[in-house]
Parts: C-alpha cells; sequence; structure tokens
C-alpha cells in the first residue's frame, strides 16, 4: 500500500514552516505511525537530507513522548490511541495523511513535529506533588480509601501528560491536564494538607504560560489517549472557586 | 471583596464571574418570557402587568432600579469576562493548523458562543431602546404614540414590523444557542458536574432554552401575523403623525 505524506518541516522555533510533501510512500498495513516516519527518515538520510524530527520513547502509549496532529486529529484517527499505538492499517491505500506539530503558544516548536512541553512540567511543579515524610512505603491499605474514590483519583492518575488535549481544544487550553493533575492528588488523603494551596498555585502557573480557558467544547476528552473526562475539569473549578471564596488558602 | 478580586485574577475566577451573572440573567430571562406570555390575555391583562414592574412590583419604585441595575451589572461582568477570555484564548493559538483541526465532540451552540452575545449585545441595546425608552418616534419601527401606559399595543405594533420582528425572531434564536451551551458551562465551571447535578442540568440545558426562543418566537410571529394579539380596546387619544 502506498500513501502521500505532507508533513510540517520547520528549522526552528523562531523559523516559518511548511509542508514538505512524500509522494507514493511505500507501506505495509502492519507498521506502526513511528515505524512509518523511521522508513521516511531513512530515506531521507540515504539522501543525505536531514531526517524529521520527531519525540518518542516507550512506543507501548503509556510514556506521553510521541504526539503530533494527523489529518485534524491529535494522535490521528480513531479513540484512546497514541501516535505510536496508531497503524498504517487505520488509512486507506492512497491516502495523503497530513502530519503537523502541537499548535499552541504554549507549546514552541523546537523543530518539525517536536515542540517544548516544559510548560507542563512547570505546572507540576508549581503544585503537582504532595509534601510528606519520606521513608519506606507504608503498608498497602494502612490508609482506607473507598474503591469509587480510588478508581477516581486512578482514571486522573492515568494523565501521559501528551499534550493531546491543549493541542485539540480550540482554545489550546491546558484545563484537562492541570485537572488531572490536581485532582488525583486532591481525590485523597495524602493530598488533602496542600489542596487548596496546589490548585491555586497550578492554575496561576497554567495561566501564566499562555494556554487557553476553558469553553467546554469538551475537544480534549475526545482526544486524550486515556480517556480523561471533563469531570475533573468542573473538580478543578470546584476547588479554586473553594479556595478562593472560603479563603482555604494557606 | 477580596475573594472576589482574587478569583478574578485567574481564567478560571473570570469564568465563575461569567457563569454567576450568566445564571443571574437566565433566571430573570426565564422570568420575562414568562410574563410576555400574557399578550395573549389581552391589553388590559399586559398592561397591568407592565404596570405592576413599572411600579416596583407595587412594593417600593426603588425596586424597578435596582432590578436594573443588578441585571446591568451582570451584563457589565458577563461582557468583561467575556473580552478577557476571548482575547486570551484566541492569543493561546498563535500559528493555527495548516492542514486544520478536525471537531469530535462540540456542538454549533458552543462554536457560535461569542458571535451569539454580540448578536444578543446588539439585540439587548435596540430591545431597550424600541420598547422601553421608546426613542424611534415613527409607526414603522415602533408605535408612533409610544407610551408607557400602553405597553401592549407598544408591543403589538412595534414588533409587528416585519423587518423588527425577524430581527426579534433572529435574535432570539442565537438567545437560544447561547442559553444552550452557557447553561450547561455555567454547571461545569461552578463544578456541578457530577450525578447529583447532572438531571438537573441536562434538563435546564434542554427546556431553558426551547422556552425562551418558543415563547419569544411565539410572540414576534403572533404579533407579526396580527394571530391572538388584537387591540381590543383602541387608544381613542392615539392620533397619526402623518
Amino acid at each position: 500500500m502506498k500513501v502521500n505524506l505532507r508533513i510540517w518541516r520547520q528549522k526552528g522555533p523562531e523559523s516559518a514552516g511548511s509542508f514538505q510533501d512524500f509522494p507514493n510512500v511505500e507501506v505495509v498495513p502492519e507498521m506502526s505511525f513511528l515505524e512509518m516516519l523511521d522508513e521516511v527518515n531513512r530515506a531521507l538520510e540515504a539522501k543525505g537530507q536531514e531526517a524529521v524530527t520527531f519525540d518518542s520513547d516507550c512506543r507501548e502509549g503509556i510514556c506521553g513522548s510521541c504526539g503530533a496532529v494527523v489529518n485534524g486529529d491529535p494522535h490521528g484517527p480513531g479513540k484512546a490511541n497514541t501516535l505510536c499505538q496508531l497503524h498504517l492499517r487505520s488509512f486507506q491505500d492512497g491516502d495523503t495523511i497530513t502530519i503537523e506539530p502541537w499548535r499552541a503558544k504554549a507549546f514552541p516548536v523546537v523543530r518539525d513535529l517536536m515542540v517544548d512541553r516544559s510548560a507542563f512540567d512547570r505546572i507540576i511543579q508549581a503544585g503537582g506533588y504532595i509534601t510528606a515524610r519520606t521513608g519506606s512505603a507504608p503498608d498497602a491499605n494502612s490508609v482506607p480509601i473507598g474503591k469509587e474514590r480510588a478508581d477516581e483519583a486512578m482514571e486522573a492518575a492515568t494523565c501521559i501528560g501528551c499534550g493531546a488535549c491543549v493541542a485539540a481544544c480550540p482554545n489550546a487550553s491546558a484545563m484537562l491536564f492541570t485537572s488531572a493533575k490536581v485532582s488525583h492528588l486532591g481525590l485523597l488523603p495524602q493530598g488533602q494538607p496542600q489542596r487548596f494551596d496546589r490548585v491555586q498555585k497550578m492554575v496561576d502557573q497554567m495561566d501564566a504560560e499562555g494556554f487557553g480557558g476553558c469553553t467546554n467544547h469538551s475537544e480534549c476528552e475526545a482526544a486524550c489517549p486515556k480517556e480523561i473526562g471533563v469531570k475533573f475539569i468542573a473538580r478543578l473549578n470546584a476547588d479554586l472557586i473553594k479556595a478562593n471564596l472560603g479563603n482555604l488558602r494557606k | 471583596m477580596t475573594a472576589f478580586f482574587s478569583l478574578a485574577k485567574s481564567t478560571i475566577g473570570k469564568k465563575a464571574i461569567m457563569a454567576g451573572s450568566g445564571l443571574i440573567m437566565v433566571g430573570w430571562i426565564v422570568l420575562h418570557m414568562a410574563g410576555n406570555l400574557l399578550v395573549f390575555a389581552g391589553q388590559d391583562h399586559f398592561n397591568a402587568y407592565a404596570e405592576m414592574i413599572q411600579s416596583g412590583f407595587h412594593i417600593e419604585p426603588a425596586l424597578l432600579w435596582a432590578m436594573r441595575i443588578t441585571l446591568l451589572a451582570c451584563v457589565g461582568l458577563h461582557i468583561w469576562a467575556a473580552v478577557g477570555l476571548s482575547g486570551r484564548n484566541r492569543a493561546a493559538r498563535p500559528v493555527a493548523y495548516a492542514g486544520g483541526r478536525k471537531n469530535h465532540a462540540t456542538s454549533y451552540a458552543a462554536e457560535f458562543m461569542l458571535g451569539a452575545g454580540v448578536v444578543l449585545l446588539l439585540y439587548l441595546v435596540f430591545h431597550l431602546l424600541h420598547l422601553t425608552v421608546g426613542v424611534f418616534s415613527d409607526d414603522v419601527v415602533q408605535h408612533a404614540a409610544f407610551s408607557k401606559k400602553d405597553a401592549y399595543r407598544n408591543l403589538v405594533v412595534g414588533v409587528g414590523n416585519p423587518v423588527v420582528g425577524a430581527f426579534y425572531v433572529l435574535a432570539n434564536l442565537a438567545l437560544g444557542m447561547h442559553l444552550h451551551h452557557g447553561i450547561k458551562s455555567a454547571f461545569q465551571t461552578l463544578g456541578l458536574n457530577d450525578d447529583r447535578w447532572n438531571p438537573l442540568k441536562d434538563a435546564l440545558t434542554r427546556w431553558v432554552p426551547v422556552f425562551t426562543t418558543g415563547a419569544a418566537l411565539l410572540v414576534a410571529l403572533s404579533c407579526m401575523f396580527g394571530v391572538g394579539v388584537l387591540i381590543e380596546a383602541p387608544d381613542l387619544s392615539w392620533t397619526p403623525s402623518h
């Protein structure tokens, strides 16, 4: 099977980019999307040309490194997917596939398909942790937590920080990411002491990074490889309002 | 007040202010539309209802102004938050997707939110000048002998004009769309998205726009086509201006 690729090429954050066409690329349906890009790069290098830069690490859909917008969809067509878990069987022979990086002011393009997502790291650094005595791991179930609450915290904790929510959002908002990171701590007893300080600091950092605000389109939820729901955004909103109106911050 | 200002600094706080002011206006719009349906009860009933509001609900004339100032403050806060947030949202993606971005979850109402908001602001200004202040002293846009004593005639003649009536119809369709996404968003912004609140949210999201737009269209179309809104007692003091 053959596909026509249009891949975004950009030398650096300040340079203007454009699409480069790769017509009639020979692929097999079993190939993963990143294996196809590897083949494209092998061919480019053989010709002495610059390879297409893209992020990838585990290639198992669990690390959150990879990601690009494929035909208008972050991580490509289909639900609950990462780019590395997208396979060429999702496309037809002769398809034109357009590939471009996440587009957000807070995610500047480093090169080609690679963007700088350290804005996410700074949101975590602002408060996405608990301060507790470390030492040996406590016994399992020494702090009893109800099954439903544990499940909900786990759902939030599945966020791999890939940035698809930002890429999918009409406003390039990081609310789904921030809400997941606030909620997986805020739902558990260990996260309670800093709960309202945390939400204020993380939201302040999110705003300072230049992400947009949420206008409730739910495109983030549809694009999330871990299917994290916008109910966590409601939780984040509630916690921030409580923190301010109840003066619960320290 | 300190809490209000600390909240107003963050994007989420601005949205909470937008949600709160929006919900107050939604409540008022529902009452206003229910009142408008009294037009079908006839001239006397409708004018008695208008006089009740003019007199501050027969309690205290200042109540009318308290209500007006509250609503005006809500409109102001709502627009202030919208301008700030939408500017930020546009700035958050300075380079658009060259190959486009597909939508999978959003609605037309959500996408048309800002556009509908602008339509509603224009409509609000026109509507107040048209039927509250009465500045258009001709028989085309408005009843020439506009009178606070005859709100019924002002409405029936004013909205009866096909062009004016069509504007009311379009604006109220925009209102329905704005309320559909607005009510849903307000619940989400105020953190009320769980099994306890969702039945109420879903019911209001569906039925409030149906009621407000339905009632407004019913009144506007009745005035335009002269169905069910006959002026029973002709106002003999009225003399045509031309």
